[in-house]
């Protein structure tokens, strides 16, 4: 009897720390998407384009009122709710033949479909008839990143476009990834890989879906072409909702502060399998199909792992934490007062994390002296490159700027918030002197646009300096 | 599904033993042929020239048998597996067993150039000839057996099955899933596939391949409330990612060995050459689509088919005996 009690009053404590840690945290959305639980979605068909000027019909799934995207709407629910999304078929096929039928598939969600709305049975799910609708119902059980996709005709109509995201937020609030304080974050993003045959296109464009069975580019398939959340690099670096992308909304461009934890949401959308490839620290992998990584309910992500590669494969999706500081590297990313008078600055470590307070500098690497006794060029305790006596400044001796090529990502200042003069015409693209990392697949050929380096499956992670604001 | 045949039989005074005295047996003997065979594709297209191992019917036989993936062979963990294989092709054949432990003794040709090669992973049975394997103290898992003889040509050619050994505790039904691909380009004389020439056109799981208009194949699954244990093998040459409708699979093993927690998983990565084991518990009766999601669903370029079954699930037999007696049942 007292044990019970006792077990209760601790069950009953560890639930009220839960609730404490939870509440505490808060997080910027910056996933586009429309929330349910209730959608009205329909196929239909549009053009995608690519930075190398190429243009290619696809099906895509479209919000109400709006026009077929690639990918399709990046639906948001809440854990629990019953999800309701009415598909109505407005396909065409300009190259003629019939207009097929079109459907929805939820890997991992136990749908049902409304008998009143059925539409008609397909192999895989209840499909809509050209025109026609089908409505599907779920409950949300579960959080995580999902995916769904046409279950009809499936390896054309995926290929063509009929894909998109799941996101079901849990009951744990915003914030967090699952119910478990080890998977907060503080931002998010979504990383959605797919890839375009475009030999498929142009068949199903001028000779309608029948003018493949000709061919087997279904299953020789080879593609020439790699997306982000639908958009292939640089376009995908864009704003979201750009109005030369009418059928592209969505783009990929993660920012984020140093120290905070930024949650990758990597959806294989399509048939390829994309190793996702992070610079700048590994991530910790906590989920994968939308399943916390736990050795049992609740444990949290105790089977959780590091990688610097996620590998993407198709129809899977998995959930990891990125976090970056500049621990580690041995140099102050601020720059120190041997560096130049404007990098002199505080490190204020009040809580005791090793971290500055507000900056999230790593504090014993501020302004340490290199003891380089026997001046062999190196630290005597942490063997880095350095200077005896000086503070820790990169450990390069910068070239002349004449003597260099500049990205248009460099701020003319090696160090953190900071920019210095560049040649006319250099730079440009970092205006707050934030680091920037490319993300990106690891399949090196997947970083071009039809051959032309570079594109593709890539984008640039920024590491914004304290203060600048990042929606 | 229809359940591949077992080949396996016990050695005689082995078998006694298992009888008189209820002891595991300790060693296992099958006789396996690599023969000729033709497998018809379901749209109608002509016949396409496989190798395929069959039980060793005892002499070769006369014409192309039909082709399907090579006999299921079943072992218990630890004892010695002796397969003796009787070659009834014109060039020479092996077999082994990736993941289980035999001596083997790598055979060896000179090229063009005068250089010395490797043609074989281990001895070979001559055409005509019969030659015998043995594997001691098996592991437990799921493995596949195939050619060990230019296995490039060899394999893609059908000469591939697979080998349970073991199982797992409380597992009410065995479902395996053999998935591998045919390009006939290469089959027409047989012929080596290569990375700039493998273009498969039909996919197959478990030797066949469902077409458009066609009944999608079905494979019995076992029934609610029980646990049915997949055993995924890939005997192909590409990777796929078998994506089960509606529930999760846990899984439990892969190429043999066991993971220290399952994953809970509604898709799971199948690599050449791979096998994973999975378990599932189905709560509700039906037909569960398994799809492959890298998209190897076209037959013969015809988009729809290729890798796709149905996991047939019904209610078990005691959950009927209300609605004889009158009750309503379940519906």
């Amino acid at each position: 009897m007292n044990t019970h009690l006792a077990l209760a009053s601790l069950r009953l404590t560890a639930a009220a720390v839960l609730v404490l840690i939870l509440s505490a945290a808060g997080a910027a959305a910056a996933i586009d998407g429309i929330t349910g639980p209730t959608f009205q979605l329909s196929a239909s068909t549009g053009y995608v384009s690519t930075p190398d000027g190429g243009s290619y019909l696809i099906w895509g799934y479209a919000a109400e009122g709006g026009l077929a995207q690639y990918p399709g709407p990046t639906l948001i629910v809440n854990q629990g709710d019953t999800v309701r999304i009415t598909l109505t078929n407005n396909l065409s096929v300009a190259g003629g033949g019939p207009v097929p039928n079109v459907s929805m598939f939820f890997p991992g969600q136990r749908v049902v479909v409304d008998q009143a709305d059925r539409g008609v049975a397909g192999v895989l799910t209840s499909e809509a008839v050209p025109g026609g609708t089908v409505t599907y119902q779920f409950v949300a059980a579960h959080p995580g990143t999902y995916t769904y996709y046409s279950g009809t005709d499936t390896a054309l109509q995926m290929e063509m476009g009929l894909f998109g995201a799941l996101i079901v937020r849990p009951a744990a609030g915003a914030g967090y990834a699952y119910n478990h304080p080890d998977t907060a974050f503080d931002r998010e993003y979504l990383f959605l890989l797919s890839e375009m045959d475009p030999r498929v296109h142009q068949v199903v464009e001028t000779q309608g879906p029948g003018g493949l069975a000709a061919t087997n580019y279904l299953a020789d398939y080879f593609a020439v072409l790699w997306f982000i959340n639908g958009r292939a690099a640089p376009d995908n670096m864009m704003v979201a909702n750009h109005p030369l992308l009418p059928h592209q909304p969505y783009n990929s461009f993660p920012r984020m502060h140093p120290g905070e934890k930024l949650l990758m949401r990597v959806v294989g959308a399509s048939r390829d399998s994309h190793p996702f490839h992070h610079h700048g620290n590994h991530a910790r992998i906590i989920a994968r199909d939308g399943r916390l990584l736990e050795s049992a309910p609740g444990a949290g992500p105790d089977l959780s792992y590091e990688v610097f590669t996620i590998q993407s494969v198709p129809g899977s999706t998995h959930d990891a934490i990125f976090t970056w500081t500049g621990k580690g590297l041995n140099w102050d990313v601020y720059g120190t007062p041997d560096a130049g008078a404007q990098y002199v600055h505080d490190c204020i470590d009040n809580d005791g994390d090793d971290f500055d307070d507000t900056t999230y500098e790593y504090c014993p690497d501020h302004y340490a002296v290199c003891e380089d006794s026997n001046l062999d060029g190196h630290d005597d305790t942490t063997g880095e490159r350095c200077k005896n006596g000086y503070t820790k400044t990169i450990p390069v001796v910068l070239p002349n700027q004449g003597d260099l090529v500049f990205g248009a990502w460099y701020s003319g200042s090696p160090y953190l918030g900071s920019l210095e003069p560049l040649p006319p015409g250099e730079g440009g693209l970092n205006p707050n002197g934030g680091f920037s990392f490319m993300w990106h697949s690891h399949t090196e050929k997947e970083l071009t646009n039809y051959d032309i380096f570079p594109g593709g499956m890539m984008t640039m992670l920024i590491i914004e300096p304290h203060g600048v604001d990042i929606p | 599904m229809k359940r591949a045949m077992r080949t396996i039989k016990k050695n005689t005074p082995v078998l006694l033993f298992w009888a008189l005295l209820l002891l595991p047996v300790s060693a296992w003997a099958v006789d396996l042929a690599a023969v000729a065979a033709r497998w018809s594709p379901p749209d109608g297209s002509a016949s396409i020239t496989m190798w395929g191992f069959i039980q060793d019917p005892g002499s070769c036989p006369g014409t192309p048998v039909v082709w399907e993936n090579g006999p299921v062979l079943t072992a218990e963990p630890g004892t010695t597996l002796t397969i003796r294989l009787r070659n009834c092709l014109d060039e020479a054949v092996s077999l082994i067993i990736p993941g289980q432990a035999a001596s083997l003794a790598p055979q060896t040709f000179t090229d063009g150039q005068g250089r010395t090669r490797v043609s074989a992973f281990t001895h070979e049975a001559a055409p005509g000839a019969v030659a015998t394997y043995t594997w001691s103290n098996l592991r437990a898992g799921t493995y596949l057996y195939q050619s060990g003889s230019h296995p490039a040509k060899q394999v893609q050619m059908g000469l591939y099955g697979a080998l349970t050994v073991g199982g797992y505790p409380d597992v009410h039904r065995e479902v395996l899933l053999l998935y591998s691909e045919i390009d006939p380009a290469l089959h027409n004389p047989p012929a080596a596939a290569t990375s700039m020439t493998y273009k498969p056109r039909y996919f197959l799981i478990n030797g066949k391949t469902y077409a458009p208009g066609q009944p999608v194949p079905e494979v019995q699954a076992g029934n609610t409330g029980g646990t049915t244990l997949i055993r995924f093998l890939n005997a192909g040459l590409m990777s796929h990612v078998p994506v089960l409708q509606g529930p999760y699979m846990r899984v439990v093993a892969e190429d043999g060995n066991p993971y220290p927690y399952p994953r809970e998983q509604y898709s799971l990565l199948l690599a050449a050459g791979k096998t994973r084991d999975a378990l599932w518990t189905p709560v509700e009766p039906g037909k569960y689509a398994l799809h492959d999601r890298s998209l190897a669903l076209t037959s013969n370029g015809a988009p729809g088919g290729g890798m796709f079954v149905h996991l047939t699930v019904k209610f078990p037999w005691v959950m009927f005996v209300p609605a004889i007696t009158g009750g309503t049942g379940p519906n």
